[in-house]
């Protein structure tokens, strides 16, 4: 009678004890991991968001300049034109872009009513995540638009 | 028989509740630094969400609306309150008005263009606009210098907005910075009519 009392009153055995501790901290682990992933996920569509904005500024510029009557557009250096994406609470670069232009003028623009191609993207380095460990992966968004050169006499 | 009875009825001894209590203690206090953690992030995030979300509805409104008018005059501009009038090509049509405030936001014609909430429940300030700007786009180091460039730049905006975050303390944690470029050919076109004249 005392034996079988004696053995239900006894605690968790180690390894019961061993099992328990790792199942919870296999749980702990995956929804931090979880969590973090979320996160970055979240930083790298408002860094699209931001390379998206950029980029909108640098075509309208272009469009301006093909609007107001500029014609001679010089080609990109292979760097193209540098923009911060992401900045550190110091205001350090921690994500740059790269912005091209390709501007060229449409093949059926006449002679009065002229008009051009322009073609811009921007590129940046696609932030890491714990499962892309690949550290050149890029990513890229492109405008590809027509603006007619105005004629104001 | 009598045995029995005495091991049903043994209760926890000193040692064994004070290493209890230890451990429900610690745990419930990591949870809650974890929780507290959590909610002040999440709080963050929705901060930083909501005046992502409000900067780019403003400018994109701003940004639509310069892009038709053919002037933009400042009739107002104090450190807190910056007011504009648009002014279109067709006559019949209104003037847009802004009034931007750095505590209240954007208003479009008396309007609020959308939700801007600074204070929370306990009235802590959680996010204000730190800085309004529309001016002339800025020549910078290798930009086209000629005349037709210079009508481009002179017929374009550059909206620059500035939103500061603030913590439960009310430090500045973090500031959203705005940027906009908008070419108007209204404007293009009025300038080139004044020149003209």
């Amino acid at each position: 009678m005392y034996g079988k009392f004696s053995k239900n009153i006894s605690g968790f055995s180690l390894i019961e004890t061993l099992v328990g501790i790792t199942m919870t901290t296999i749980i702990c682990a995956t929804l931090f991991l979880g969590i973090t992933q979320a996160k970055l996920y979240l930083e790298s569509i408002r860094i699209k968001e931001k390379a998206f904005q950029e980029l909108k500024n640098y075509t309208n510029e272009w469009k301006s300049m093909v609007a107001s009557g500029v014609s001679n557009f010089s080609s990109n250096s292979s760097q193209g034109e540098k923009i911060a994406l992401k900045k550190d609470s110091d205001g350090k670069t921690i994500i740059e872009g790269s912005l091209y232009k390709n501007i060229t003028r449409a093949a059926n623009s006449g002679q009065y009513s002229i008009y051009y191609n322009i073609s811009t993207y921007i590129v940046w380095n696609k932030q890491k995540l714990f499962f892309n460990k690949n550290s050149d992966l890029l990513d890229t968004l492109s405008f590809n638009t027509y603006q007619i050169q105005f004629h104001i006499k | 028989m009598n045995k029995k009875t005495k091991i049903l009825f043994e209760g926890f001894t000193l040692t064994e509740t004070l290493v209890n209590i230890i451990i429900i203690s610690s745990i419930t206090f990591s949870m809650m630094f974890v929780f507290i953690q959590i909610q002040n992030d999440f709080n963050k995030e929705g901060n930083k969400a909501d005046m992502i979300s409000y900067g780019n509805n403003i400018l994109d409104d701003l940004e639509f609306e310069l892009s038709q008018s053919e002037k933009l005059i400042t009739t107002n501009q104090t450190a807190n309150n910056t007011s504009l009038e648009l002014h279109y090509p067709n006559s019949e049509q209104p003037k847009t008005k802004y009034l931007i405030s750095k505590d209240r936001g954007l208003f479009k014609n008396n309007r609020a263009l959308d939700i801007f909430n600074p204070i929370d429940e306990q009235n802590r300030l959680k996010y204000r606009i730190s800085d309004f700007n529309i001016r002339q786009p800025s020549l910078t180091q290798g930009d086209i210098w000629s005349y037709e460039a210079n009508s481009a730049r002179f017929s374009s905006y550059e909206i620059i907005l500035e939103i500061d975050l603030y913590n439960t303390n009310e430090e500045i944690i973090e500031t959203l910075q705005f940027k906009r470029r908008v070419f108007s050919p209204a404007k293009y076109i009025y300038n080139k009519r004044i020149n003209n004249v």
